[in-house]
């Protein structure tokens, strides 16, 4: 009897049906963070101190702070050089691996699937992987490079400052780029045939028609790639916290790293929040760079 | 000459897929082949491209070896019960929702959307701080399975509700319509007719979810300390830069951690690329 009557209001009322489909979603998600993120705006202006006492407001001080600290700063500019390096590495790889997986060859479905190894695997173990892959007396990657004479002798990739990081970019992009194959091969089986053919009847290359005609029709699965990896790579920790733990002499050390060293090992919070905000500011610039060079491109 | 050219594209094309195939696998097996050599074999310089005397040694010696308050196998257990339940908990209420979204028309539906796509725009460390003093100060949730549980749901289930949206939309109405015609309430149809007939999308949502939730690192690793919750991803991770551990250990225990969202993934990979994919290639 209750449950017909149940029905009979849905029946009627389908923005109350739709309601009570969605309210257990607004519930935990507001749990999880529109009250988290209130609050951790609001702490950002005080000051929140293990070894001070009492939470006092401070006003902009944590975050003038911030822009006093040279090395903090400097772990923006890491952070941007991750991210702009690691995404062009899998962008670039990622459209001319899928452009080959598209076309037809042997094996192509085994080869699809295993495509999904490295997006799979853990990020701390990608990091282990690569700890041992570059280890300075046993790694693969040293003895490959000294035999074929590349390298004169072992290097220590990860305890060289200049190499560390960019180690680090490529253990990510090891792991990411068959995200950006699986995505932008989608969006390529989604071109239909005939419009290669035209391009060919017009004396179009393969080159050619990659350009004006593959590249233009990706543009909103290349948009939808970049969104997902720059969030992702700006907001890199696990595997810098595996291979380097920030160092040698703080080369490694990204912005986040900064965030949690900040809040979770000095427990200074109001700063760390601080911080983080700044960390989620850049990558709305990013996502409004990234617009506004699509909005660009479909006005020409 | 035509031809020539013909096959010699065809040449290039596999000499690249060769090398891609490569350089996609060779780390994989590296760290499989270094979990099957011993501890003195492990140091040899040059390293074995082949474990010489292949042995299961190291897979015994991390799961049953007491480390700090617990042994691996016991991290095992934790991750698969955490992300089983997240995986339960995000596919029934992100299916309900996608629905929701995905057919009923409102007017704040869309809003919505976007708002769970802008929770995925915020680091994840924002949000800990706050989360990390409202699960220990007020809830005492801390070294539990039930923060994991409550923490990952969170995070994924804005994803799930995504990804099940996009597939909702691609199910045909009319037998939808069908069955409300000959008199079916809207709660019946949608349990009994669009939910069986969305199982590729349901399963899609639950491989994410689980392999997502096995992986996870950073909020696993703030809020466990014990054998009562922590997960491999800390498990391992602590071992890392520890120098009395030894290397067989820490290899095998890495292929522990993969071998479970790799042999999914493999498993699954059909719905799962459907369910990557479905959002990126129309608008």
């Amino acid at each position: 009897m209750l449950t017909d009557r149940k029905v009979g209001i849905f029946e009627k009322n389908e923005a109350l049906f739709a309601f009570v489909l969605v309210l257990p979603t607004i519930l935990i998600v507001s749990f999880q963070y529109v009250y988290p993120l209130t609050y951790s705006f609001i702490i950002s202006f005080f000051r929140s101190d293990i070894r001070k006492p009492g939470v006092i407001f401070i006003g902009l001080k944590n975050y003038i702070e911030i822009f006093h600290n040279k090395d903090l700063l400097l772990s923006f500019w890491r952070t941007i050089y991750f991210t702009v390096v690691s995404i062009s590495i899998e962008m670039i790889a990622g459209i001319a691996i899928a452009v080959a997986f598209n076309k037809s060859f042997r094996g192509r479905g085994i080869a699809r699937s295993l495509m999904l190894i490295p997006w799979a695997i853990p990020p701390v173990v990608n990091g282990i992987i690569w700890n041992w892959m570059v280890h300075p007396k046993i790694g693969v990657v040293n003895f490959i490079l000294t035999r074929l004479g590349i390298l004169e002798r072992y290097k220590p990739w990860l305890a060289d400052p200049h190499w560390a990081l960019n180690i680090i970019v490529f253990a990510d992009a090891w792991k990411w780029t068959p995200l950006v194959v699986l995505l932008i091969l989608a969006g390529l089986q989604s071109i239909p045939d005939e419009l290669y053919d035209a391009a060919k009847v017009d004396g179009a290359g393969p080159v050619k028609s990659f350009f004006n005609v593959t590249l233009p029709l990706l543009r909103w699965p290349i948009l939808v790639t970049l969104l997902l990896r720059t969030v992702e790579a700006i907001r890199v920790f696990d595997i810098i916290f595996i291979m380097t733990r920030g160092g040698p002499a703080n080369r490694t050390k990204l912005t986040t790293f900064y965030v949690w060293e900040v809040a979770f090992k000095h427990h200074r919070m109001g700063f760390g929040s601080a911080l983080a905000y700044l960390v989620t500011l850049l990558i709305i610039a990013f996502v409004f760079l990234y617009f506004k060079t699509v909005k660009r491109e479909i006005e020409y | 000459m035509a031809l020539e050219r013909t096959q010699r594209s065809k040449v290039f094309l596999y000499l690249f897929i060769i090398v891609v195939m490569v350089g996609t696998l060779f780390p994989f097996y590296w760290i499989i082949n270094m979990s099957l050599q011993n501890n003195i074999e492990l140091y040899d310089v040059p390293p074995h491209f082949v474990p010489p005397h292949p042995t299961l040694h190291n897979f015994k010696s991390v799961l049953f070896q007491q480390r700090g308050t617990m042994k691996f196998y016991e991290a095992v257990f934790n991750t698969l019960i955490v992300s089983f339940i997240t995986m339960l908990i995000c596919v029934f209420v992100g299916s309900i929702t996608g629905y929701a979204l995905a057919r009923l028309k409102t007017k704040w539906g869309i809003y919505l959307l976007f708002g769970l796509i802008g929770t995925q725009m915020v680091p994840p460390l924002t949000d800990l701080i706050p989360l990390y003093v409202i699960y220990s100060r007020w809830l005492g949730l801390v070294d539990t399975k039930a923060a994991l549980i409550i923490g990952y749901t969170g995070w994924l289930l804005p994803i799930s509700v995504w990804i099940l949206y996009g597939y909702f939309q691609t199910i045909p109405r009319d037998l939808e319509d069908a069955a409300r015609i000959d008199g079916c309430g809207r709660m019946k149809a949608l349990f009994r007719i669009v939910m069986p007939l969305s199982a590729p999308g349901l399963a899609a949502t639950a491989i994410y979810v689980f392999i997502s939730s096995t992986n996870e690192f950073l909020f696993a690793m703030i809020f466990t300390s014990t054998h009562r919750s922590m997960t491999i991803p800390v498990a391992l991770a602590d071992m890392v830069g520890k120098y009395q551990i030894r290397y067989g250990d820490m290899t095998a225990g890495a292929v522990i951690a993969a071998i479970f969202p790799v042999v999914i993934a493999l498993i699954f990979q059909k719905y799962l690329v459907k369910g990557l994919t479905s959002g990126s290639v129309k608008g």
